[in-house]
């Protein structure tokens, strides 16, 4: 069959256009899809079968993504290989499932076999395998970590088969590292029960055993050496059972436990802990998969008993307002330790150096044992602890606290929160935390205020210094360009000399002033005032030419033919007349004898105005308006007529 | 006070018996001249130069010229209506030059009956004009040339022709200012001499002879006003050998409007400079 040439261009571009991409083969009810795709952070080349449900994509079917790259193996980066094999069905993994994940190098060799290369891979694998059913785990679960040299595994660095029956664990299971295994068992509804007990290679090899009674850790015997280091955690029946995980917040609660029973002859640095830990992030790996492809999450729910006090309304409001006040203590504490100017005063003022070390030392130090508590409440383990006398006897700080402040002339020392010295915290729980607190808070309040009178005292100083220097500037300028103005020999000079000596009265006048507020309010003020000045002085000195050039915009040159010469000729001359004659020495004398702060920004604008209006005016049909000015010699009036805007007074 | 009359009417009347006269006779020829007594006069004389265009001015000038009579120095009559028109050139500000019409009624000023006591008098006219800025005078050289049609009071009299050549020197002089501008007065000093021929002139080629000083002052570039006295002498038409004189008080009111529309003024202020 001959195609036409377009048809085949056509053929070449949709076929080569759509390689790259994934194509979909409808089933009936089942899409299949194969593809790039991108699940969390693995990316790679998918297979699977799917169904759109409301547009979610619901895995059905196989189901495979995996990724390796033998460019990268081979290159110094090295490859991180994935495979992520299962079943779905209808959104819920099921069957059998593999997890690969390895972050491998190629030792540079290769060999042919049966035509086939061969590379060696060198690094680590961790693959999980087991089944599931409806989403949960049954069976045997695997999890291996191995380390591989010329893709001989040489190593195993670590292993869990733990047996699940519908998610939960089961029976005995078994988890180890290089050197250490731990062996324990759980019963039929998961939870941890008997010996669970770590050996490592060594001969007499049991270390660490934690006893459980229907999950109940008893206790927990540490052996060294032979001598066991027994530490009871529930010796007596549970008062309010509740069965709570095996994870990280349980062994924190063991934690503060022990440390309440001021048990500090063992940190808990737990072996059997530490493998629990490092299987639970195995799981959290495989979990976090599953979990992203839409079925449930299957961690290892080790499960314990322990002892369970919820909060009550009450006590969760203390915590909240605890909350509330730590934060606002912190804010006001950072306010203090983050002020450069307090930073600088600091270092020559031995007050203020003694608040900021106070308030410090009672931040940080005083109310630690409130932020523990706090932390206690985060980890959401408050409520598996009594907040009865043991707590508050470890949380209450020392009831008199003294700071000591090391000075130059001495160590200054200060007691503060006397009045709780006496107080009996016994079972005020939660409320002793808030008491102290609120005395704590109360202190750095009243300190800060206190920084903040020197502080405002120092800062409007140096506000106050520097205002001077400003107004130091603009008096010298104002006075240099008064000085040069008054030079010229024109009628502007008393004018000139006026404002000169206005500024010099302020300045006196201010000198004499000793109230600080009212000097840092006038030196403002006089800033203002003698920058207008300047302006003024600028605009009073360019009175002569501005007059000039006006006085040659209202001249026109008449060609006079009987004396044949060109002659000027003033135009408009009654505007020039109460321009020139009335309004500019009305300005000038108002400059001379009533010139104040207030009126020197106006004087300035009027004279800018009135020149301007006068560029105006001689483009403008002035007829009548020259008619209206006939013998009219009030500046007032004569502003009003020709449409000289009085200015705004509050400007 | 009426011989200066009586001879001009005398020398007119004589025009024709002379010519009768020399066909016959050869005249006696007088030894000496003869210096008439002056006459008083009056000129008010009004200026206008009306500017037309950025070049064209058009010159309008009315004199009012009164003479003495018996009674009445200065005057004491009308003696003649002058009304002088011209378009004016501006070549540049040291250079005009005028081209134009005069229509002069004389009236008749003599004791003697006429049968007309006015007559017109018509003149064509052209001017030739320099200007010579010398540090604040201004010095004017006036080349004026007339071409005169003039007939006397008699009914029967002709028109007779003449050609008339004057040459002004003039200066403006302005007083406590460095320059002739609004406000400053000034003197003004001239001096010019009116020559004539045409066949009637045989023996009186120097018409007249004006000195004249005014002192002006100058309102604005458009209005001056100036007052001034003129001596002049000149030689009569019929007779050379008498020489007429006369002093005249002379009133001037110059003004110069400028027609154009305000659109067209400002570019042509600065003339050439």
């Amino acid at each position: 069959m001959v195609f036409p040439r377009p048809a085949i261009y056509l053929f070449y571009l949709v076929f080569i256009g759509f390689q790259g991409l994934p194509y979909m083969v409808s089933g009936q009810a089942k899409k299949y899809y194969n593809g790039s795709y991108n699940l969390l952070d693995y990316r790679g080349k998918a297979e699977f079968y799917y169904q759109i449900d409301s547009e979610d994509t619901v895995y059905d079917g196989a189901f495979l993504l995996n990724q390796s790259n033998i460019k990268a193996l081979l290159s110094s980066q090295g490859d991180d290989y994935f495979k992520i094999k299962g079943f779905f069905q209808k959104g819920m993994a099921e069957e059998n499932w593999l997890f690969e994940f390895g972050d491998f190098k190629s030792d540079g060799r290769s060999e042919l076999a049966g035509n086939e290369y061969i590379i060696k891979a060198k690094g680590k694998k961790h693959t999980a395998t087991g089944s599931l059913q409806n989403g949960k785990a049954v069976g045997t679960w695997t999890h291996s970590v191995e380390q591989l040299d010329s893709s001989k595994v040489q190593d195993t660095t670590f292993m869990s088969e733990i047996v699940y029956e519908a998610g939960v664990p089961q029976q005995s299971f078994k988890i180890q590292n290089q050197n250490e295994t731990l062996l324990g068992r759980f019963l039929r509804d998961g939870l941890a029960h008997d010996f669970w007990d770590l050996y490592t290679d060594e001969l007499n090899g049991l270390k660490e055993r934690w006893f459980f009674e229907e999950g109940i850790l008893r206790e927990i015997v540490i052996i060294d050496n032979q001598k066991n280091d027994t530490l009871s955690v529930f010796s007596d029946s549970l008062t309010n059972e509740a069965i709570v995980l095996l994870d990280d917040r349980y062994t924190k609660m063991l934690a503060v436990r022990r440390q309440l029973k001021k048990d500090s002859s063992s940190n808990l640095s737990s072996r059997i802990n530490n493998l629990l830990i490092e299987n639970a992030a195995y799981y959290q790996k495989t979990d976090s998969i599953l979990t992203k492809l839409g079925s449930l999450s299957f961690m290892p729910d080790f499960k314990v008993k322990v002892e369970f006090w919820p909060l009550d309304k009450k006590e969760e409001n203390q915590l909240a307002q605890l909350q509330e006040l730590i934060e606002e203590v912190d804010k006001v504490g950072n306010e203090i330790s983050e002020n450069t100017q307090l930073q600088i005063l600091k270092l020559t003022n031995p007050e203020v150096s003694f608040l900021i070390s106070t308030a410090e030392a009672i931040r940080k130090d005083y109310l630690s044992p409130v932020r523990t508590l706090l932390v206690f409440h985060s980890d959401n383990i408050l409520n598996l602890l009594k907040r009865d006398n043991q707590l508050v006897e470890l949380s209450t700080p020392r009831s008199l606290y003294e700071v000591n402040v090391p000075l130059e002339d001495g160590d200054q020392t200060n007691y503060f929160f006397t009045e709780l010295v006496n107080k009996d915290f016994t079972g005020s729980g939660i409320n002793g935390f808030l008491e102290i607190t609120q005395a704590a808070s109360k202190a750095i309040d009243s300190m800060k205020n206190s920084l903040e009178d020197r502080l405002t005292k120092q800062e409007r100083k140096v506000a106050l210094e520097a205002l001077e220097k400003i107004l130091v500037i603009s008096a010298d300028s104002l006075r240099t360009i008064t000085d040069s103005l008054a030079l010229a020999q024109n009628d502007t000079r008393i004018s000139i000399e006026n404002i000169q000596s206005v500024m010099t009265d302020n300045l006196r006048h201010y000198s004499e002033m000793t109230d600080f507020l009212m000097k840092i309010n006038t030196a403002k003020q006089l800033i203002k005032c003698f920058n207008g000045m300047i302006a003024l002085a600028h605009i009073v000195a360019e009175i002569p030419s501005k007059r000039r050039e006006i006085q040659e915009i209202y001249t026109d040159r008449v060609w006079n033919p009987f004396t044949a010469t060109l002659m000027d000729e003033e135009v408009k001359r009654r505007i020039t007349f109460a321009y020139r004659d009335i309004l500019i020495p009305a300005y000038l004398k108002q400059v001379s004898t009533d010139l104040n702060c207030g009126n020197s920004l106006i004087l300035k604008q009027l004279i800018e105005d009135t020149n301007e209006r006068m560029m105006q005016l001689i483009e403008e049909e002035t007829t009548k308006l020259e008619r209206k000015l006939k013998r009219k010699n009030d500046p007032a009036e004569l502003k009003q007529l020709l449409g000289i805007q009085p200015m705004n007074t509050n400007q | 006070m009426n011989t200066p009359l009586t001879y001009h009417i005398v020398g007119l009347l004589l025009i024709s018996s002379i010519v009768h006269v020399n066909a016959q006779e050869t005249p006696t020829r007088p030894t000496s001249s003869q210096l008439e007594e002056p006459l008083t006069l009056l000129w008010i004389n009004t200026y206008g130069n009306l500017r037309l265009t950025k070049r064209l001015f058009w010159v309008a000038q009315t004199h009012f010229r009164f003479q003495e009579t018996d009674n009445t120095p200065f005057v004491g009559q009308v003696a003649q209506l002058y009304n002088r028109h011209a378009i004016s050139y501006l070549f540049s500000k040291e250079f005009n030059m005028s081209v134009g019409g005069v229509l002069r009624l004389n009236f008749n000023t003599s004791d003697e009956p006429v049968d007309n006591s006015v007559v017109p008098e018509w003149r064509i006219w052209h001017e030739y004009q320099f200007a010579m800025p010398l540090a604040s005078v201004v010095v004017y050289h006036r080349i004026r040339i007339e071409h005169r049609w003039s007939k006397g009071f008699q009914d029967d009299s002709e028109f007779i022709f003449r050609n008339r050549w004057r040459y002004m020197l003039r200066l403006k002089i302005p007083i406590g200012s460095p320059k002739l501008s609004p406000q400053t007065f000034y003197i003004g000093p001239e001096a010019e001499l009116i020559m004539q021929s045409g066949k009637p002139v045989i023996d009186s080629p120097m018409e007249d002879l004006r000195l004249h000083v005014s002192f002006g002052y100058i309102l604005t570039p458009r209005v001056t006003v100036a007052a001034g006295i003129m001596y002049s002498i000149g030689q009569e038409l019929a007779d050379g050998d008498f020489y007429k004189q006369k002093w005249t008080p002379r009133l001037h009111l110059y003004f110069s409007p400028d027609l154009r529309k305000v659109r067209n003024k400002l570019p042509s202020i600065h003339l050439g400079d």
